[in-house]
């Protein structure tokens, strides 16, 4: 746990993964972008709009016997709907990304863009394999997405607003299990992310947010 | 209606060993109209 | 837990519980008629159908777009928009209700979709009485598009070791859409719709331009979904045979199947031991002969005495020489030891003949008879025959009389046999009959109006 003052309030300000770069300052709500041991404010942003997601910062939970805290958020849009990729981080000191998806969940860990053949976005439609490691990957989705709006500490700057295009994959069942990837096409080149599906009373979290009616 | 059938058959299929061992047949009784052996009856010829 | 941790960025103060959030239900008014709208899966919802004017609204940024105008008209909606009710052990609300229908036959069908906020989205399909949970899949069936005509071989889904056989292509049109969407939708949109079937599950993968989705249609009656949403009135009957409805007559038929089978086998097994078992003793084979012009007590045929060592049957066989004539015995079976005696009577009639059609004949020239509760004992046979021809003048015949003692009698097994192949047939024919209904809806329909029933749209 690494922690810094607030260039812009004073208050203090944790960073608690090694990977993190980004996060926002619970008291004045600024972005700060960590450089070497100084934190650089890049202005407010705006919060996030509340949603009747059951997951917050601060939220812990258990995957594969590991336990980990939530740390960030980043809500992605795009032309026909929108998700949530919260930024985890695992007691181990590992980090890792919940994709939340029209009440899917999924754990995923990024792993080098080399597992993956040559990445041509162009090629990659509904229906179309590729391989990632071991396993063999059909793309299920193919669109333009953006940040729409971020929330804690993330492991890289994030520009709200600026189109990418994102991928997500499936193993038919069966071979692999519920494995599921995706991969991003920012202009830092290509991320690529596996994990699994993982059904959400799996997870044991504890400090989930309290939903009025439900 | 499993368990009706499976006791059901097992009675059906021992009556018909019974009535065979004992020389009787059903479809010759319905044919001759006779249910019963007609003696043993006094013979007075 | 929370409380251990030092406060993070954005979390609330470990020290206190967080605090209930209220539901954040997101309020406007309709563009198109000025109705109060709300939303409850905020942050979710991008698409709202107006239930009061018909027009759907884009809902995706702060201020609420008109996307089309609608027009309300009089539809049968089971499950009002907020009604709640028990799923996979989890509270479910509706949310939406989308109509669609198919492009090719016009047969409609309605789908609710099911929110909350820790399980996510579900769905419940209804068309013409007929239900589905349809949950999404995580991971895709692996599909084999082979067919086969000849062998009947149907395109194929596998799952966790499930095959799912291919139902029918579709492509869905939505027609209406009321409440909230958490994608895109409006009138019109058409997707490409596969069906694989597996009772009472169906795969279903719908595709558009941007995506492909699966999902598991598990078969729900009405009186389920009535159970789980707590319905005060019992929903409409379900009509027809659906493609993922389980067959109540198959379980019964398997089980009645093996048990007939275990029953052929001890009929079988037991009447070759009655066969074996059975003397068959031939006690004689005599050559007779009917002359009507001897005097009454001439005709009297007497034969014996034949010894008899077992309890059992009788049978007299006869074989007449007829010619349009017909012949009759009354046979005395007496035991000389206990002076009681069987009546038995054998007989047989034939008459042929030509005419305009060819030859005929009618009747049979061999009869039998067959007496039970023989007991042992010295036995003769008094024999009174008649024998006439068509005009019933007596004619002379010969005929040939045998007789068996102990013969075996495999009738009863056959007609136990039969009895107990009747239930069974039955629940097969049944179970068919049911699985005709099913398929008569599917791709696969024999007949050449291709879709089978054309469900017409209830609105």
């Amino acid at each position: 746990m690494a922690r810094f003052l607030c260039p812009a309030c004073g208050a203090e300000v944790p960073f608690r993964t090694a990977d993190g770069v980004t996060t926002t300052c619970g008291s004045c709500g600024n972005l700060l972008i960590r450089k070497d041991l100084t934190l650089e404010s890049l202005g407010k942003v705006a919060t996030l709009a509340d949603d009747l997601t059951p997951l917050q910062i601060g939220a812990v939970g258990k995957y594969r016997g590991s336990g980990f805290t939530v740390v960030g958020r980043s809500r992605v849009d795009w032309a026909e709907g929108t998700w949530n990729e919260w930024f985890v981080a695992f007691d181990s000191g590992e980090t890792g990304w919940l994709a939340e998806s029209q009440g899917n969940w999924a754990m995923l860990k990024e792993v080098p863009s080399s597992s993956a053949p040559k990445l041509d976005p162009k090629a990659l439609r509904p229906g179309t394999s590729i391989a990632i490691g071991k396993y063999t990957f059909e793309v299920e989705d193919a669109r333009e997405a953006w940040v729409a709006g971020i929330q804690g500490e993330l492991p890289k700057v994030v520009r709200p607003g600026k189109k990418y295009f994102s991928v997500d994959l499936t193993v038919p069942a069966g071979e692999g299990g519920v494995a599921t990837a995706s991969i991003g096409f920012p202009d830092t080149g290509p991320e690529v992310y596996v994990g699994e599906w993982v059904d959400f009373p799996e997870f044991h979290f504890a400090g989930l947010r309290v939903l009025d009616g439900w | 209606m499993q368990k009706f059938y499976l006791y059901f058959g097992t009675l059906l299929i021992f009556l018909a060993a019974v009535a065979s061992s004992r020389g009787y047949s059903l479809w010759s009784s319905v044919t001759t109209g006779r249910f019963s052996p007609t003696g043993p009856r006094a013979y007075h010829k | 837990m929370a409380g251990d941790l030092p406060p993070e960025s954005g979390a609330p103060p470990a020290s206190a519980p967080p605090p209930a959030s209220k539901p954040s239900v997101r309020v406007f008014q309709c563009p198109g008629c000025g109705a109060t709208l709300n939303i409850k899966a905020v942050g979710q919802t991008i698409t709202v159908g107006c239930g009061s004017c018909g027009a759907t609204l884009d809902t995706s940024r702060e201020d609420v777009q008109l996307v089309e105008k609608g027009q309300v008209l009089k539809r049968r909606i089971d499950l009002p928009i907020g009604t709640r009710g028990q799923f996979e052990g989890s509270v479910f609300e509706i949310l939406g209700v989308m109509g669609r229908h198919d492009e090719a036959s016009g047969y409609a069908w309605k789908e609710y979709l099911l929110f909350n906020p820790y399980q996510g989205f579900r769905w419940l399909s209804e068309a013409g009485g007929q239900w589905s949970y349809v949950s999404p899949l995580k991971g895709v069936p692996k599909v084999d598009d082979s067919i086969s005509f000849k062998t009947g071989m149907k395109p194929r889904a596998e799952l966790g070791g499930r095959t799912f056989v291919h139902f029918q292509n579709s492509v869905g049109i939505v027609d209406f859409v009321i409440g909230e969407f958490y994608w895109r939708v409006r009138k019109g949109d058409k997707s490409k719709l596969a069906d694989y079937v597996d009772p009472p599950d169906l795969l279903s993968c719908e595709t558009n331009e941007s995506e492909r989705i699966w999902t598991r249609c598990t078969y729900l009656t009405p009186e389920a979904v009535g159970a789980a949403f707590r319905l005060p009135n019992p929903l409409p009957y379900a009509i027809g045979v659906a493609p993922n409805q389980p067959n109540p007559y198959l379980e019964r038929w398997r089980g009645l199947r093996d048990t007939w089978f275990l029953f052929t086998i001890a009929i079988l097994v037991l009447f070759v031991l009655h066969k074996i078992r059975s003397p068959h003793q031939e006690l004689f084979e005599e050559s007779l002969h009917y002359e009507p012009t001897a005097t009454a007590a001439e005709k009297v045929v007497r034969l014996g005495p034949y010894e008899i060592t077992g309890n059992g049957n009788f049978e007299l066989d006869l074989h007449a020489d007829l010619n349009n004539s017909y012949f009759d015995a009354d046979v005395d079976l007496v035991n000389d030891s206990t002076g009681e005696a069987h009546d038995m009577q054998v007989g047989a009639e034939y008459w042929s003949g030509y005419d305009s059609d060819g030859s005929w004949s009618e009747g049979s020239t061999s009869g039998d008879d067959l007496e039970t509760g023989i007991g042992p004992g010295t036995y003769h046979l008094v024999i009174t025959p008649s024998a006439a021809n068509g005009a019933n003048t007596p004619t002379p015949v010969s005929y040939r009389l045998k007789g068996v003692r102990g013969v075996s009698v495999g009738s009863n097994f056959f007609l136990a046999w039969l009895i107990l192949s009747v239930y069974p047939l039955f629940t097969f024919f049944r179970s068919s009959a049911f699985e005709s209904e099913r398929w008569s809806n599917s791709d696969y329909a024999p007949s050449d109006s291709g879709d089978g029933d054309d469900w017409s749209s209830d609105d």
